[in-house]
């Protein structure tokens, strides 16, 4: 029944095609870029030889090997920062009825969607050193607090931006679990915590070493949050160290900056490999059974857990209201004053010059792309077997796990001379956006289509209707809600694109993520918080978007 | 290409089969599908084996075998979803190799409808008729007649959601119709209805079929359905044409024992054949019913209504057998029975008869012209 159309005998396939031209592209967009820093990487530093004298370097030297020992250290924070709320949060949601639950989903959405350089900025201005809450305590109270730059604030505001991931996947295992399972330990005399910890946790153990995975590589690859909270050069990581090497090694052979983005990258699919080799040996699906139902909360102990959800919830969100909040107040040498006014955007609209229209056209041309191939390659990986769609699915997935950081060196790099000459101009930042968000769209269209009846297809090829047209006038309306949902998602992902764009963007084709993080970085705090917030009304607009289309729980699960 | 060839009976009754389709207006000597030595694997599992068959224009045949058998795999190769490893096929004379499956012009039906749910009733059994450029005028009054046919003419405007599993599956019947197919395929369109459903779509099925001639080629593993709708049955199984043959050729003439079995359960029992006489274990023999085969251990087979427990003109030989066990189904009672040699044996004598007691040994009475032999190979000697 699984048999798949084989075309060996048939003259001409369309779908071959489709999947020649995607491995093809693929290939020149994902695999050469990355060999072409591996190669770069294995020059030796003074002879045009092959070598590993980079690596040496990279593992013997203090400057090196602090960023790598720092990527490890605040990955590994914020991992367990996303857990510790993630976690508890999942459990309460899925096992207890409270009020305004899906109120509350909806703001650990929203935590999510802001671009997380801006969810740093926040921290800095409560936290700086001339933050609100710094100030506060120090005339006050006299009290000096902790610092935010550094590795605890990258950690918790990279955590506190990835936690939905932990949330969203492990509330899905919840979901699934057979509750008969849990009601036969506990008909077996065990009290709850204990069936909790003997069936509950064992069984979304997959889920939860999964989401682990999503943030500890959310956090090593991102460059925006590290760079703001570890004020560049003083706190480097490696996306960071990487960018860094690749600024001052232009014009000459980029073998550190190759070096770097490699290791960073090896972290990345060594841990991916690991995480599916560990869940591949040892298959918990609980699929069927019954869906539990939520139970509702006796008096006391419902006040409990719902505030203290709503706290934790809140305080994720707070860099939002902050940011939003502090782009209306007057900015008076660099300090935020307590008076309303729009001096900021009217400062930000003079300096903005083309960055939101570039930002929206780069966008929406990605998007548009995205849509179209998305929808096309996710019906071809998973509805074709062999060599071909395998290769497909691997190439199209690969970008998932490259640091932007490294992806955008390796496209400067590459794209820079002949045949391509590419650097500079605005396809490329197109490209890449497509690139790196196309797994996105691939995956979910790909999931619709597994649960579509192959019969549907054969029925209209045998009413003598060509597989192309089949495909538009069957598949294509009945992949719509997959298509909408992971569209949106990419959306968010793609406009506040900075990690890539970062590295290959020119004066011309500077984007808002790009402009907003200048100004974070080494600005007006004033402008950057109004560009800020411009980003967060498009990131808004498209949750409500998101959440109309009811398509929230499709795309997280 | 075996169960064709080698018994003369599997040859008599496809004769049969090709005088029923004849009554039909199909000339024997041109057949509308034609099938040689298909064959087809999956890695190291062969599914199919130089297969051979032929369909005469206007005629129900049905494809009819065991869940596994590769029904489902031949079918799909005569629609164009999968290819196969060798074999050709031709229809009205012309070659199907190399043509995909929107070229063949052949209506299909599927066991889970396969009805498109985001469009009306209407929109798919127009969606062939589209695709085929039919003037939009035509296009409602064909798909008008062709729902009034399955007695769906109500339900144009409804989409799939709000249909029973039945009106799905006429959805999916006047869809295939409406195109005035070459041929229809059927895989089990009935296996996922309940079974009152079943007997009754099936006859409605078979009377369109006549109606409008359509030559069709209809899935089941189900023998009753088999026999109760089709002008003649194919028998396959693990991937062989057993036998090809009308409904009454099947049941009574079986070319192989497993078509004996799996057709009625019919009873086998070890013999020996020797001198023109059959000999059963515990010292039984009867003259052999036809010419004289060589000497050899065989399989002889009896259906349980072909016993009594008494003897009359036609049934002339007994086997001495110990009754285990009597059940009551009404108009008969099954006797559980153990025959000499230890082998089991079922018997459905009429329930008016004095009923042996279980333990009691008992003569059964048959006809000797009902029993089949079969060789060490299972087919018919
Ligand atoms: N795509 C496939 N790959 C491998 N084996 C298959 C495939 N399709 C069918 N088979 C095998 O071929 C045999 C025949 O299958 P099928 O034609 O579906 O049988 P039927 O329809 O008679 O039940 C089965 O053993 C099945 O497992
Ligand atoms: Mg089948």
């Amino acid at each position: 029944m699984s048999a798949v159309v084989s075309s060996s005998s048939r003259a001409f396939d369309p779908w071959r095609i489709v999947g020649i031209v995607a491995l093809a592209l693929l290939f020149v967009f994902v695999a050469l870029p990355v060999l072409a820093l591996l190669r770069q990487s294995l020059v030796g530093q003074d002879c045009e030889c092959l070598s590993v004298e980079n690596y040496t370097t990279f593992f013997t030297s203090r400057y090196f090997s602090r960023a790598l020992f720092n990527s490890l250290v605040v990955s590994t924070g914020a991992t367990l920062i996303a857990l510790a709320i993630g976690l508890p949060l999942a459990i309460v949601l899925s096992r207890y009825r409270l009020k305004g639950g899906s109120f509350l989903k909806i703001m650990i959405v929203m935590s999510m969607l802001s671009p997380p350089f801006v969810g740093a900025y926040a921290w800095i201005l409560l936290f700086g050193r001339a933050g609100f809450v710094t100030q506060l305590g120090r005339d006050w109270f006299g009290v000096s607090l902790p610092t935010i730059y550094g590795p605890f604030g990258i950690a918790l505001a990279s955590a506190l931006n990835l936690y939905p991931v932990v949330f969203f996947i492990v509330s899905g295992a919840l979901q699934r679990i057979d509750t008969s399972l849990e009601d036969a330990a506990a008909g077996l005399g065990r009290a709850p915590a204990a069936v909790f910890a003997t069936i509950t946790l064992p069984l979304v153990m997959p889920s939860l070493v999964t989401s682990a995975l999503l943030v500890f590589l959310g956090t090593i690859s991102d460059f925006g949050t590290a760079n703001i909270l570890g004020e560049g050069e003083r706190y480097p990581v490696l996306a960071t160290l990487a960018f860094a090497l690749y600024l001052s090694e232009i014009g000459s052979e980029p073998g550190m900056a190759a070096t770097t983005s490699m290791v960073l990258l090896a972290i990345a699919l060594g841990l991916v490999l690991l995480v599916r080799f560990l869940s591949g040996r040892r298959s918990v699906a609980a699929d069927g059974g019954q869906p539990r139902r939520p139970m509702i909360l006796g008096g006391r102990k419902t006040v409990v857990v719902t505030v203290l959800a709503f706290g934790l919830v809140a305080f994720a969100n707070l860099p939002l209201f902050i940011i939003v909040g502090s782009s209306f107040l007057e900015v008076k040498g660099a300090v935020f004053q307590w008076s309303l006014s729009l001096g900021n955007y009217e400062k930000a609209y003079a300096l903005m010059g083309n960055a939101l229209l570039n930002s929206i056209l780069f966008s929406l041309q990605a998007l548009a792309i995205i849509l179209v191939a998305g929808a096309m390659l996710g019906y071809y990986v998973s509805r074709f077997q062999g060599q071909l769609p395998r290769l497909v699915d691997g190439l199209v997935t690969i970008p998932y796990v490259i640091p932007g950081t490294v992806l955008g060196i390796g496209y400067a790099s590459l794209f820079n001379g002949p045949p391509f000459f590419l650097t500079g101009t605005s396809a490329i930042i197109v490209i890449v956006y497509v690139v790196r968000r196309l797994p996105y769209l691939v995956r979910s269209s790909s999931g619709i289509v597994y649960q579509i009846d192959r019969g549907l297809e054969e029925a209209s090829q045998s009413l003598g209707v060509r597989p192309m047209e089949g495909f538009l006038r069957i598949m294509v309306p009945l992949m719509r809600p997959g298509l909408v949902a992971g569209l949106i998602i990419a959306w968010l992902e793609v406009f506040n694109e900075l990690s890539a764009s970062i590295v290959l963007y020119t004066g011309a084709t500077r984007t808002l993520p790009i402009a907003a993080f200048q100004q974070a970085f080494s600005g007006d705090i004033g402008i950057a918080a109004a560009y800020s917030s411009i980003m967060i009304l498009v990131t808004a607009l498209a949750l409500l978007m998101l959440v109309r289309q009811d398509g929230v729980d499709s795309v997280m699960r | 290409m075996q169960g064709l060839e080698r018994p003369a009976s599997a040859g008599q009754s496809q004769g049969q089969g090709f005088g029923q389709a004849q009554a039909q207006g199909g000339r024997p000597e041109q057949h509308h599908v034609v099938i040689e030595g298909l064959a087809k694997r999956f890695g190291a599992v062969t599914v199919l084996e130089g297969l051979d068959l032929a369909i005469e224009k206007g005629e129900f045949l049905t494809l009819l075998g065991p869940s596994g058998c590769g029904k489902t795999t031949l079918l799909r190769i005569i629609a164009g979803f999968l290819d196969a490893d060798a074999g050709r096929i031709t229809v009205a004379g012309e070659t199907l190799l190399g043509q995909p499956p929107h070229r063949r012009d052949f209506g299909m039906v599927f066991q889970n409808y396969a009805v498109f749910p985001h469009m009306t009733v209407f929109d798919n059994v127009a969606y062939g008729l589209r695709a085929r450029n039919v003037p939009s005028a035509d296009i409602g009054r064909r798909v008008e007649r062709a729902l009034e046919r399955v007695r769906l003419g109500a339900f144009a405007s409804r989409f799939p959601t709000q249909l029973s599993g039945g009106q799905k599956q006429r959805v999916g019947l006047a869809r295939a119709i409406v195109i005035e197919p070459r041929l229809l395929l059927m895989d089990e369109p009935l296996s996922n209805l309940d079974a009152k459903l079943r007997i009754d779509m099936r006859s409605e099925i078979r009377l369109l079929q006549r109606e409008l001639g359509i030559t069709t080629l209809y899935v089941t593993h189900d023998q009753e359905e088999a026999l109760a709708v089709s002008d003649r049955i194919a028998v396959l199984d693990k991937g062989r044409m057993l036998q090809v043959g009308g409904p009454k050729a099947i049941y009574d003439e079986h070319a192989h024992r497993f078509v004996a079995d799996f057709i009625g359960n019919a009873n086998q029992i070890a013999a020996r054949v020797d001198g023109g006489l059959v000999h059963f274990a515990g010292g039984v023999s009867m003259p052999l019913p036809g010419a004289a085969p060589p000497a050899q251990p065989v399989t002889a087979t009896l259906r349980p209504e072909d016993f009594r427990l008494s003897p009359s003109p036609d049934y002339t030989a007994a086997l001495p057998v110990r009754v285990l066990l009597v059940s009551y189904l009404g108009a008969r009672l099954r006797l559980s029975c153990e025959l000499a040699d230890g082998a089991s044996l079922q018997a459905d004598v009429d329930s008016d008869a004095i009923a042996p007691a279980a333990g009691e040994t008992v003569s059964l009475w048959f006809n000797p012209g009902k029993v089949r032999l079969f060789s060490a190979e299972g087919w018919r000697v």
